[in-house]
């Protein structure tokens, strides 16, 4: 993985928010980020995530001035973060770091008011305090000693500290730790608020769906380096998610968002037992879809087929990433296509014939499932719902799956009950 | 959930409204307290005079000066004036100067137990007067010979640990209290050597050690208020700063505090404020640890409240301690630092059953 200049478009003339040149930050001997070079725009929603070390919270700390670069530059407005005197920093750019002390009786109010320090006390200050309170949820709470709050509400407790300092700019590290889900997404829904209103968010995220969900900018950092950065739905591929997270994943669409199921992850201890059989499935108007996934998870790698490309079963395999033989709509099935799916068959282990309805068109891969009992090898026929209520092309269906269990094949009520007889099957 | 219009009105904000009466009760008490104190000080001690006639007295030297006459023995306002008065007024300095830098050093540590005799301002006092007391060099300076070298040392010894503690141009807040330890405890060492090597002195030395305002003058006074008060008014203007240093150096810095450079000159003030006070009182102790601790109780953590009421405190407790001393055994003076350790500690066992945090 090369670095590479990370730059979204910029804007004639006026300085990024931030930028950075071919930033360095090492602690302790260790390069720990860079060189990387980056370049957040003012109102941009900015989501930074990547695995555990990758450097997410290293680069926030530089954003905020908490750490100084050993190498290259970062600029805050044009002018390098460092030159900033603390109160300074303050008025353009607001932190909500992942944790804080506060070991002292003070109230929810004095310390969400502590955040009001930079702009020097004046009439504003009741004002911007309430309304931060308002904006956490933490109204109910401002009496209450910071002393005696629960994991989130000290977390919401300190978003409103920093809010209460109303700079255009807002920085978050994982500010979803230790909330509950009602929370997270009140959090979440709140920045985007924010976002709508001018404001500039960058978040270090854990989750990534939550980050594809808000962010319209993603940064993925891997090793310390950008891995890539665009929207959600540009760079959350499982291919980048296996590279960078070494976790496979499936990628699913809510609205126009990706969302991410996580498969398995690489390391052989996590590797599911029955990776090498080949599984070959007669699929076809979704119904072998809760099998394939049920298999994938497992970690077969099911061939399918043979499905019509507008066809959910075919965006299953696609999304799994499964090899399918697919057939263009509404038309018989092209020779090419049932000798392709006839000779997956004769390399398969087992062969599952799913739920599906049988019409006169769809009925060849049927017979190869036929062929392939009766030669010996092991097949799973799908017996509920009953092949009668399947069978669109006056019995012959019926006649094939009798044929079919008289031949050896073995029944399944379920995709639970498949998948074990699969597994026992391949054991 | 029903939600009122004005938030105020909300059950939840009753602490803060709470915290803001609360100390307006308590100053008012404390502002009380130090009057009835200060009059009692000064109509009562060891001078054989009646208390009727000295509080006749006392009133007449406020209207008519040290010359007046009246229902009184005619040194009577001589004795107020030159003996009672310097000695009351420097009770108060010492009570507010300790109390004061106690606080600023346990917000600078975050940590209620932290007092201003941390970073071997006590060790180094010891250190010089002990070595004026045993072998009296520059008698030219006379009496004042004893507060200079518990100056110099209490300074000197305060840089020290400082410099002890920075690695690498950073100073945190652990190494601070190690180096306070190692370098506090080479000093006493020093100090305990130098005890034992004399007989002739060493009574002066242990009294000095224990703490005592019996030498009070105005000259005194006057050389100590100015570097209390600035200290004071120096801690007030950071108070704010204070508070949110107590969030951590990081934190801080976030929300706009320079953190270093406010740590950094905090510490000055409070061990220049220590030194001053501890040079020409000794070690007294129990002040800098307890009164900004009960304080906080009383009236919460923000210092900008925090640091007038644990003055007064301050200033109200030692007056009122120095004036037992020397009058509960009279003609003979107690150390005043056995008093405030005596009392003090109970007090503050109590308030702990009272209430239930810092």
């Amino acid at each position: 993985m090369t670095p590479h200049e990370t730059m979204a478009p910029a804007a004639a003339g006026a300085p990024p928010l931030y930028e950075t040149r071919a930033l360095e930050v090492a602690l302790g001997g260790q390069r720990v980020l860079g060189p990387l070079d980056l370049r957040v725009e003012h109102g941009t929603f900015l989501g930074i995530a990547g695995p555990n070390g990758s450097g997410k919270t290293t680069l926030l700390r530089a954003l905020t001035g908490g750490v100084k670069p050993t190498g290259g530059e970062i600029l805050l407005e044009g002018r390098p973060v460092a030159h900033y005197p603390a109160i300074e920093l303050a008025r353009h750019v607001a932190v909500v770091p992942q944790r804080f002390t506060l070991d002292f009786s003070f109230t929810v109010e004095e310390m969400v008011a502590m955040g009001r320090y930079a702009r020097g006390g004046s009439a504003a200050d009741t004002e911007a305090v309430t309304s931060a309170l308002e904006a956490t949820g933490m109204t109910p709470l401002a009496g209450r000693l910071v002393t005696e709050l629960s994991g989130g509400e000290r977390q919401r407790a300190l978003i409103a500290q920093a809010l209460a300092q109303e700079t255009p700019t807002l920085l978050l590290d994982e500010p979803l730790n230790n909330l509950d889900l009602n929370h997270q997404l009140e959090i979440m829904q709140l920045l985007g608020r924010l976002h709508g209103e001018g404001k500039t968010v960058v978040v270090v995220l854990h989750d990534l769906n939550m980050a594809a969900q808000y962010c319209d900018d993603l940064l993925l950092l891997d090793q310390g380096r950008s891995a890539e950065r665009g929207s959600p739905s540009d760079i959350l591929d499982p291919k980048t998610i296996l590279e960078v997270f070494k976790v496979r994943v499936a990628v699913h669409r809510q609205g126009s968002r990706p969302y991410l199921t996580p498969l398995w992850s690489r390391t052989p201890e996590c590797l599911p037992p029955a990776g090498d059989k080949h599984v070959h499935v007669v699929a076809g108007g979704g119904a072998a879809s809760p099998l394939l996934e049920e298999l994938v998870l497992r970690g077969f790698a099911p061939t399918v087929g043979i499905v019509s490309v507008f066809d959910s079963d075919y965006t299953t395999a696609q999304r799994y990433e499964l090899e399918v033989v697919s057939s263009p709509p509404f038309e018989p099935f092209p020779r090419e296509a049932i000798d392709e799916f006839d000779g997956l068959a004769h390399s398969a282990d087992i062969i599952v014939v799913a739920p599906v309805f049988f019409g006169k068109g769809n009925l060849a891969p049927l017979h190869t499932a036929l062929q392939a009992a009766q030669d010996g090898k092991r097949v799973v026929v799908f017996t509920e719902p009953p092949i009668e209520e399947r069978d669109l092309c006056d019995g012959e269906a019926v006649a094939l799956v009798e044929r079919l269990l008289s031949a050896g094949a073995l029944e399944a009520r379920d995709t639970a009950d498949a998948v074990t007889k699969i597994q026992a099957a391949s054991a | 959930m029903n939600r009122s219009k004005d938030p105020r009105k909300d059950q939840s904000w009753e602490r803060s409204r709470d915290r803001r009466k609360t100390y307006r009760w308590v100053m008012a008490a404390l502002v009380a307290a130090l009057a009835a104190a200060i009059v009692t000080a000064a109509i009562v001690g060891a001078a054989g005079l009646p208390v009727q006639e000295a509080f006749r007295a006392f009133s007449a030297l406020f209207r008519h000066g040290v010359d007046a006459t009246g229902d009184f023995p005619e040194w009577a306002p001589r004795l107020l004036l030159d003996l009672r008065m310097p000695r009351i007024v420097l009770a108060l300095i010492v009570g507010a100067a300790l109390s004061t830098a106690g606080a600023s050093f346990q917000g600078i540590f975050r940590n209620p137990l932290a007092e201003p005799y941390l970073l071997g301002v006590s060790a180094g006092a010891a250190l010089g007067a002990t070595v004026a007391i045993v072998w009296k060099p520059l008698t030219a300076l006379g009496i004042y010979t004893l507060p200079l070298f518990a100056f110099v040392g209490a300074v000197a010894a305060a840089f020290l640990v400082y410099r002890v503690a920075t690695v690498g141009g950073l100073t945190t807040a652990a190494s601070l209290l190690l180096s306070g330890v190692a370098v506090g405890s080479t000093l006493t060492a020093l100090t305990s050597f130098l005890m034992v090597a004399t007989e002739r002195d060493l009574h002066t030395v242990v009294v000095w050690l224990m703490g005592g305002l019996t030498t009070a003058t105005w000259t005194k006074v006057f050389i100590t208020a100015p570097v209390v008060v600035l200290g004071f008014i120096y801690m007030l203007l950071m108070s704010r700063r204070m508070n949110l240093l107590l969030m951590g150096e990081e934190r801080a810095r976030e929300l706009g505090v320079d953190s270093r450079r406010t740590r950094r000159s905090l510490m000055l003030v409070a061990a220049l404020t220590t030194a001053a006070a501890v040079s020409f009182s000794g070690l007294i102790g129990f002040i800098g640890l307890m009164v900004p601790h009960i304080m906080r109780l009383l009236v919460g953590p923000d210092h900008r409240r925090l640091l007038p009421a644990t003055a007064l405190f301050g200033a109200l407790l030692l007056l009122v301690a120095d004036t037992v001393a020397r009058t509960a055994m009279a003609p003979a003076e107690i150390p005043v630092g056995i008093i405030t350790a005596a009392t003090g500690g109970p007090f503050f066992l109590y308030l702990l059953r009272v209430r239930k945090g810092v």
